[in-house]
């Protein structure tokens, strides 16, 4: 009897020390100082699956962070977020705004081993342009000559970009475009290789090519991305690392042991629990950094759909949102929000238009809407469930659960799907498939008109593809955002944005609700890497110390195995703390 | 339905007394529990759901078993939770076992008669069913269906669990169908349903209650594993496997949102294992 109570108690202390440890492990080997190294393959994971990576079509958070290391650009942003050429040698712009010349750097070499050439930047942006490609955000390239005729497919041209020679190519826009340079340093521009073809194909998704540093070399969905150097880079001695593994479709908590025994070697997607206690943790303070928010998170309403095609009950979701409650489940990473453009970008000085918390409004437009509820009797309200898409393993997810009770008070009873990342592009981007749903959108530059037109201006509304997943149309705002456009007067640009958000809060296509900021981590053998003020997960210039990388390997204390565990030495773990500091970052 | 010597047997069997008191504590969880927990499972405690320290709130005197990620109170949860394992899975098994129990019969009866390929067909579907593995039909079956209620759910996991109790009941069938009596039966003008109803099928009762038991705790790990895995009932609904999943992300900082259900679903299984272990043994006649 004494035998089995031992080995009762035994089993006890060992799933008590193996499964419910309250601290993290130390970081792994020490920040060195000295030259870059060349070699070693950096590890790193998404909890999402990626769709694809052609250049032209692709366009969410997690396949751009990929596509940022497979493409360049003719132009991309330094470290400090300023436009600099990248694959063009300068940018020289006309006086009068509207003509731009990229003289391109000679020997640049794509991923096949061909040479770019002004042509096949050309062929690249017509590609991207082309009637038969589903480019999520066409419009912002409307403004360049010709862009109506060859998008609609009536020429085969587009006449405004302009070869001079094989080494120059000059674009003539119809008009200023204060965003200009922003759109041409996105990846949906950046050359791609001949075997793309002239017109978009499904099958380059999954083999991308290039003339970035890296190249991709497998490619699984919903199981791992491989990219290798590309050894023609045109930057001498870049890239540092001999690749890149990104691990896809792995959940966080996995992600934090993974990175613990050192098989991840930067994670960004840490739980809630899991980031105060990296937070927290001595031996973690001082490492790691936030990713500067230019995000932007809610819930969309479909305008085209019931019961969102009435303004009213638009309204009352907005006021029936109490956005510090949202904030409150996920301290540290969520803070309340409520209009469009992120702080960063435009900070809100006193009565600046923004969306609020009123649940005797929300009554209110409900009762307009001809919806009234009676919070008492719980009698009332929209008579049907409503669909609410939201991603799988996510913040988004959370929030769903939260709306749910806080629209429930209002009479609106949401019926939660919870899909994973690509289903839900597909559903939100098809014409009268998703009533409401998860909204979030990253700055696909750092400036506010990409808060409004690629996701509210009626030009980005399309059957497939459509970014506008509110399907809003709207003729003041869609004016206001063409005037911004235009304008270099960047007071001015500040005014007719402050006016869109007006219409925002009016007509509420977007209950705006909160930011979301990702705690990046990586290890101290992982060198030249911070977050980058406009592109996410920007690892293109990092490097390993691999004689500090190897020590992961020689530390027992975090095998796999069972054995490996119960016969080393006590790792040495962080003090264990549940003082959840709210405030810590 | 016991008769006294098998039930005096089930009463020596120490294990299956321990497992009917199991079940019984955990139906009286799942019927008074959410009478008495006090909370909407799912409604988050804005106020009072963070400790002092910010940290989500452990055991209290608000919330007996602290609340979960989204400040929902865990009792309540686990309570209703309760509600809709036993639910479901008592359901699916009532299906399980009436459609198993017809197909076997009839299987079994028309055995080597005239009607020989009635058996043939059915067995062979049953081979066909026996041959995908179960969850992963039932996940493909739930992806199907596509709008997951409670009735899919349970229909799910009936329609596709009753494969093996057909083949147990044929086989019994075949071994009473030539006994004496029912040989009589069919001389004395007795017709078919008749006999099948009224003869064969207490006969073949007992097998019948010892599966029944063993799948209401198959189907109470196979919903964990739907939910689990976010195929079975949508959010906010409290299931024991959705539980686990929201809970698992933060267990190192509070075990107890992984404890708690993984013990539930644990001694659940364990109650109607032992029950249905010890129904086994009090109605084997050998054991006399």
């Amino acid at each position: 009897m004494r035998s089995i109570r031992t080995k009762i108690e035994l089993l006890g202390g060992l799933a008590l020390t193996w499964g419910c440890s309250t601290g993290v492990a130390p970081p792994i080997g020490e920040a060195r100082e000295g030259p870059p190294q060349q070699g070693g393959v950096l590890r790193t994971a998404f909890f999402t699956d990626v769709r694809g990576l052609d250049a032209a079509t692709a366009f969410d958070t997690a396949a751009s962070a990929i596509e940022s290391l497979v493409y360049d650009g003719l132009v991309t942003y330094d470290d400090e977020g300023k436009l600099v050429p990248q694959l063009a040698e300068r940018i020289d712009i006309s006086p009068d705004g509207k003509r731009y010349v990229f003289p391109l750097r000679r020997g640049v070499l794509f991923h096949d081993g061909a040479e770019l050439t002004a042509a096949d930047v050309k062929r690249s942006i017509q590609r991207a342009l082309h009637v038969k490609t589903p480019c999520p955000v066409p419009s912002y390239y409307e403004r360049i000559v010709g862009f109506a005729t060859y998008h609609d497919g009536k020429t085969e041209d587009l006449a405004g970009v302009k070869l001079d020679g094989d080494y120059q190519i000059t674009i003539e826009l119809t008009e200023p475009d204060a965003t200009f340079l922003h759109i041409m340093a996105l990846p949906i521009v950046a050359p791609v290789c001949a075997s793309a073809g002239k017109v978009w194909e499904r099958s380059f998704a999954s083999k991308p090519c290039g003339a970035g540093p890296f190249k991709v070399t497998r490619y699984e969905n919903g199981q791992i991305i491989k990219l290798v150097r590309h050894d023609g880079y045109w930057e001498k001695g870049k890239p540092h690392l001999d690749g890149i593994e990104w691990f896809l479709s792995m959940q966080s908590f996995t992600q934090r042991f993974k990175f613990e025994q050192g098989d991840l070697d930067y994670i960004r997607e840490l739980s809630e629990a899991d980031s105060l206690l990296y937070r927290t943790s001595p031996a973690w303070r001082g490492r790691g950094a936030w990713e500067p928010s230019l995000t932007t998170g809610g819930t969309f309403m479909n305008t085209e759909m019931a019961p969102f095609d009435n303004r009213h009950v638009r309204r009352a979701v907005s006021y029936a949102i109490d956005r510090e409650q949202l904030a409150s489940v996920r301290p540290g990473h969520v803070s309340a929000h409520a209009k469009m453009v992120p702080n960063v970008l435009i900070a809100p000085e006193p009565g600046y238009p923004q969306q609020t918390f009123d649940y005797e409004r929300a009554l209110e437009e409900m009762r307009l809407a001809g919806y009234a509820y009676d919070p008492k009797t719980g009698q009332g309200g929209y008579p049907k469930e409503i669909a609410y898409l939201a991603i799988l393993d996510s913040y988004a997810q959370t929030a769903a659960e939260i709306y749910q009770q806080q629209l429930a008070k209002i009479g609106l009873r949401l019926k939660i799907q919870v899909v994973g990342w690509p289903t839900f592009l597909a559903k939100t981007s098809r014409r009268k498939t998703a009533q409401m749903g998860f909204a979030g959108w990253h700055a696909d530059f750092p400036d506010a008109s990409t808060f409004f037109e690629p996701i509210l201006a009626t030009k980005s509304i399309q059957d497939e593809e459509s970014q506008n997943a509110a399907f809003f149309s709207h003729k003041p705002l869609d004016d206001l955002l063409d005037r911004a456009r235009r304008s270099t007067d960047e007071a001015e640009r500040k005014s007719l944005y402050r006016q869109a958000e007006e219409i925002v809060v009016q007509e509420a296509p977007w209950a705006t609700s909160y930011t979301y900021s990702y705690l990046e981590l990586w290890q101290p053998y992982v060198h030249g890497y911070k977050p980058h003020p406009v592109l996410s997960q920007h690892l293109r210039n990092a490097w390993l110390d691999r004689a500090q990388k190897k020590l992961a390997a020689a530390d027992c204390s975090r095998g796999h195995r069972l054995l490996d565990r119960l016969t080393c030495p006590r790792p040495r773990r962080a003090p264990t703390t549940l003082a959840l500091a709210r405030g810590f970052r | 339905m016991l008769d006294p010597r098998a039930f005096r047997r089930f009463q020596k069997n120490r294990g299956a007394v321990f497992g009917t008191g199991l079940v019984v504590v955990l139906v009286l969880f799942a019927v008074l529990g959410p009478l008495l927990a006090g909370h909407d499972p799912n409604l988050s405690d804005f106020t009072g759901g963070r400790a002092a320290d910010g940290s989500i709130a452990g055991p209290s005197g608000r919330h007996l078993l602290g609340v979960d990620p989204l400040l929902r109170d865990s009792f309540s949860r686990l309570a209703h939770g309760a509600r809709i394992s036993l639910l479901v899975a008592f359901f699916a098994t009532t299906i399980s076992i009436v459609v198993g129990a017809a197909v076997g019969l009839a299987s079994g009866y028309a055995e080597g008669t005239r009607g020989q390929s009635v058996d043939t067909f059915l067995m062979r579907a049953v081979d066909v069913g026996l041959s995908f593995p179960y969850l992963l039909l039932v996940m493909a079956i739930g992806a199907a269906v596509g709008e997951t209620t409670i009735v899919t759910i349970l229909m799910v996991l009936g329609l596709t669990s009753w494969f093996g109790t057909a083949r147990i009941i044929r086989s019994k069938t075949i071994q009473v169908r030539h006994l004496d009596f029912i040989v009589a039966s069919r001389a004395l003008g007795q017709s078919t349903p008749a006999i099948l109803l009224r003869h064969i099928l207490p006969n073949v009762a007992g097998p019948l209650i010892v599966i029944a038991s063993a799948s209401v705790a198959q189907m109470i790990i196979a919903e964990s594993v739907l939910s689990y895995l976010q195929v079975g009932l949508p959010p906010p609904t409290a299931t024991w496997g959705r539980m686990l999943l929201e809970g698992q992300r933060f267990y190192t900082v509070a075990p107890r949102l992984v404890l708690a259900p993984g013990i539930l679903i644990f001694l659940a299984v364990l109650g109607f294992n032992l029950l249905g272990e010890g129904l086994r043994d009090a109605l084997d006649p050998h054991e006399d």
